[in-house]
């Protein structure tokens, strides 16, 4: 499939009619039981209401992992462009791009051939504009701002990359691919703490905060993690001597990206 | 630094592990919210430890060919953490696998 057409109809009428008899491929989805499950929901956190949990009810695998493959895909091709391009001269800088380009071409490697076995046939790759229409030019030697351009766009990528895994985690369960994808995930969240901490921050997230430096472009993947409420719990009321710090308490907790979300940032650099 | 270190991959390897014995899409969700942070601890003291390497991902947490990051079952959990000597209150993973 087209990568805007797979995009288009992430969240369409289409991509949902179709999830009963695509479920039927990853066998033990139906066995779940939602009623089942709702009974052992314990008193508050039935009460959840962010936009992964909704997803579940339209819970589609194959569709998690399409996105999951796009934004692979992009992340591939961007640290493979980034090697090339002879912008980074720090050989540590060099050493950290090298490792997290070794695991973005491994996850494409690991979704493409999970989606073929699976018998569906993954999303092509998409052509990408890593300019996003000329706002950044990150592979120029003779952009003075290249480096600095490349390394923020990694952190934006990264962080994205976690957050969105962790939204699809709710369309996964029960397909054998949910431990997969957390493994991703939290390989992702370590690729994010490295670029933000050779970019000076910490390597968590402050309240909504993208963080010194960071275009103001990049702060749709940061909206949201200002969040202190998990399982009907607001975190800030906890703690033993006095109560947690409002940073401290979202720095804590990472959170979902909706497939929606995602996508919207990962459409900034795809052309077609 | 080297208890950090084993604490927080092994915190990750941990959740990794137990997602999918979780019913409940809210209790993933959290699940997903603490662990993706513990991998950023442990990314950041895996730097400490060793600047300007690969090790905040390194082979020996990370995969390189699946570039899959670990994931043990509680049972196996159990017996890490009992290795270590710091838990002195019994526990048991009973029926979990």
């Amino acid at each position: 499939m087209n990568i805007i057409k797979f995009l288009d109809e992430f969240s369409s009428e289409n991509m949902l009619e179709k999830r009963s008899s695509r479920r039927d491929i990853f066998g033990t989805f139906g066995t779940l039981g939602k009623k089942a499950a709702l009974a052992a929901i314990p008193f508050g956190l039935a009460s959840i209401g962010n936009k992964s949990y909704a997803q579940q009810t339209t819970a589609d695998p194959v569709a998690a992992l399409q996105l999951a493959l796009t934004l692979e895909y992009l992340e591939d091709e961007f640290y493979d462009m980034a090697l090339q391009s002879g912008v980074i001269t720090d050989s540590d800088v060099e050493t950290v791009y090298m490792k997290i380009s070794q695991h973005e071409q491994a996850h494409v490697n690991y979704l493409v051939s999970g989606l073929t076995n699976a018998g569906v046939t993954p999303v092509e790759k998409p052509t990408f504009d890593f300019t996003a229409g000329g706002l950044f030019d990150p592979f120029n030697t003779s952009n003075p701002d290249a480096y600095a351009q490349l390394l923020a766009l990694a952190q934006a990528f990264e962080d994205t990359g976690v957050r969105a895994y962790k939204g699809q985690a709710g369309n996964l369960m029960g397909s054998p691919f949910l431990t997969a994808a957390l493994q991703i995930h939290s390989v992702e969240a370590r690729h994010a703490s490295e670029i933000r901490r050779i970019r000076g921050l910490k390597g968590w997230i402050t309240g909504n905060e993208r963080g010194a430096g960071m275009p103001s472009q990049t702060q749709a993947v940061y909206n949201g993690e200002e969040n202190i409420v998990h399982g009907g719990v607001d975190v800030t009321t906890l703690g033993t001597g006095g109560p947690y710090s409002m940073n401290a308490s979202t720095e804590a907790y990472d959170e979902t990206l909706s497939g929606d979300d995602a996508v919207s940032i990962a459409s900034l650099f795809i052309v077609g | 630094m080297g208890t950090a270190k084993i604490l927080e991959d092994t915190g990750v390897a941990a959740y990794n592990g137990a997602g999918k014995l979780l019913m409940e899409p809210g209790y993933l969700v959290i699940a997903g919210k603490i662990v993706s942070v513990e991998a950023r601890h442990a990314s950041a003291i895996r730097t400490l430890i060793n600047p300007g390497s690969a090790d905040f991902a390194g082979d020996d947490v990370v995969d390189p060919v699946t570039g899959l990051d670990r994931a043990l079952d509680p049972s196996e959990i159990l017996s890490a953490v009992g290795d270590t000597g710091f838990i002195k209150t019994s526990f048991t993973a009973m029926n979990l696998p």
